[in-house]
């Protein structure tokens, strides 16, 4: 699941979780982080950014990221955690992400 | 042969009284007073007791195969030791009606097949030592009663039925065994319950439904073991108890209400999060409200 944006947008990121079937996954108090580094297989903490996610509708497995727009254009990689209500960690997404260069500059 | 006296006592005389087959004696109102060392009442006879106030009693009471007695409204006391209840293919039956029982005897042996019911009033059951045995049959309508005794009994295929009303059942060793038909079986109606006793055991198959109402539970080392089921709909109740263990495959359900589950040592084992719920837990991103423009 690549996620490509433009420099300098600051729309959120909205995910939903499902499950092996495509079906919505309830959630509870479940935590999301999204991770971007500029390395695909990193051994330090992620260089460009870090952002707690945020359950928006917890019937639809609705979760939103608020990214602020000032990584500059490039090829990164992104991973995305999901860590449930016994703390079990799991990788629920990861793949590129690619940040375009925009033309308005305000 | 003895006959019916309605206007006052009637002592009846004690070991020379020997009321064989067939023999029938009946008390209209009045107070009589029944007494005999090793009393017999033997097969087919008929004991029937109209409004009054009567006490029977007597060391070795028997009453055999076919005995049946009738109880109506009034105020009666059977007490005995050794008093033995024995079975019959019909069943023993003992009726009380509406009114005040005191019943009471150690080793009171209630045997195979056995049936008392109790309608609405007030009764004492008690004894050491007190056995149900298979098949038994206690009934309990509205009431107020009081069951207590050391080393309670109810064995196999045991059943109780509790209708609304006021219970204690309390004993120390009271124990309550399994039974392959459907398991043990306590329904509690709506009402207000104490159940105590030390080393209260619910064993195999075990079932207690708790109906709304107000309960209370406590046992000191009560072990709830393997496959037990408690079922506890709306209302209050209160478990408590020191080492209270709820071994593996142990149930319980409360619904809405209020409950406060307390004791030393008390032991939930694990059940888990529903990991199956996370199984292929994959994102994908919701594009819904924000497209890319398109030149139209």
């Amino acid at each position: 699941m690549k996620i490509e944006r433009k420099r300098g947008d600051t729309y959120d990121i909205i995910i939903s979780v499902v499950d092996g079937n495509g079906d919505y996954i309830v959630l509870t108090s479940e935590t999301f982080q999204l991770s971007v580094s500029s390395e695909e297989c990193p051994t330090a903490a992620p260089d460009i950014f870090t952002v707690a996610g945020t359950i928006a509708d917890a019937a639809t497995g609705k979760v939103t990221f608020a990214v602020d727009g000032t990584t500059v254009a490039g090829t990164y990689y992104y991973d995305i955690e999901l860590t449930d209500t016994a703390s079990k960690i799991r990788t629920i997404a990861k793949d590129t992400y690619l940040v375009v260069q925009d033309i308005t500059k305000s | 042969m003895l006959g019916s006296s309605p206007l006052g006592a009637l002592p009846l005389g004690s070991a020379e009284a020997d009321v064989g087959g067939a023999y029938s004696i009946t008390l209209e109102s009045g107070a009589y007073t029944l007494t005999g060392s090793d009393l017999t009442l033997s097969q087919g006879y008929k004991l029937d007791l109209e409004s009054g106030s009567y006490s029977l009693s007597g060391s070795d009471m028997s009453l055999s195969q076919g005995h049946k007695i009738d109880l109506e409204s009034g105020a009666y006391s059977l007490t005995g030791s050794d008093m033995s209840l024995v079975y019959t293919p019909v069943g023993l039956s003992i009726v009380l009606e509406s009114g005040s029982y005191n019943l009471t005897g150690s080793d009171m042996d209630l045997s195979q097949g056995y049936q008392i019911d109790l309608e609405s009033g007030g009764y004492v059951v008690s004894g050491s030592d007190m056995s149900l045995s298979q098949g038994y049959q206690l009934a309990l309508e509205s009431g107020s009663y009081s069951l207590s005794g050391s080393d309670m009994s109810l064995n196999h295929g045991h059943k109780l039925d509790l209708e609304d009303g006021s219970y204690a059942l309390s004993g120390s060793d009271m124990s309550l065994t399994y039974t392959p038909v459907g398991g043990y079986s306590i329904a509690l109606d709506g009402g207000v319950y104490a159940l105590t006793g030390s080393d209260m055991l619910l064993t195999k198959g075990s079932k207690i439904v708790l109906d709304t109402g107000d309960y209370s539970l406590v046992g000191s080392d009560m072990s709830l073991a393997k496959s037990k089921k408690l079922t506890l709909e709306s209302g209050a109740y209160d478990l408590s108890g020191s080492d209270m263990t709820l071994a593996q495959s142990f149930s319980v359900a409360l619904e809405n209400g209020s409950y406060t589950l307390t004791g030393s040592n008390m032991a939930l084992i694990y059940s888990g999060v529903d990991v199956l719920k996370y199984v292929g837990a994959h994102a994908v991103l919701d594009t819904t409200d924000y497209k890319e423009a398109k030149i139209l």
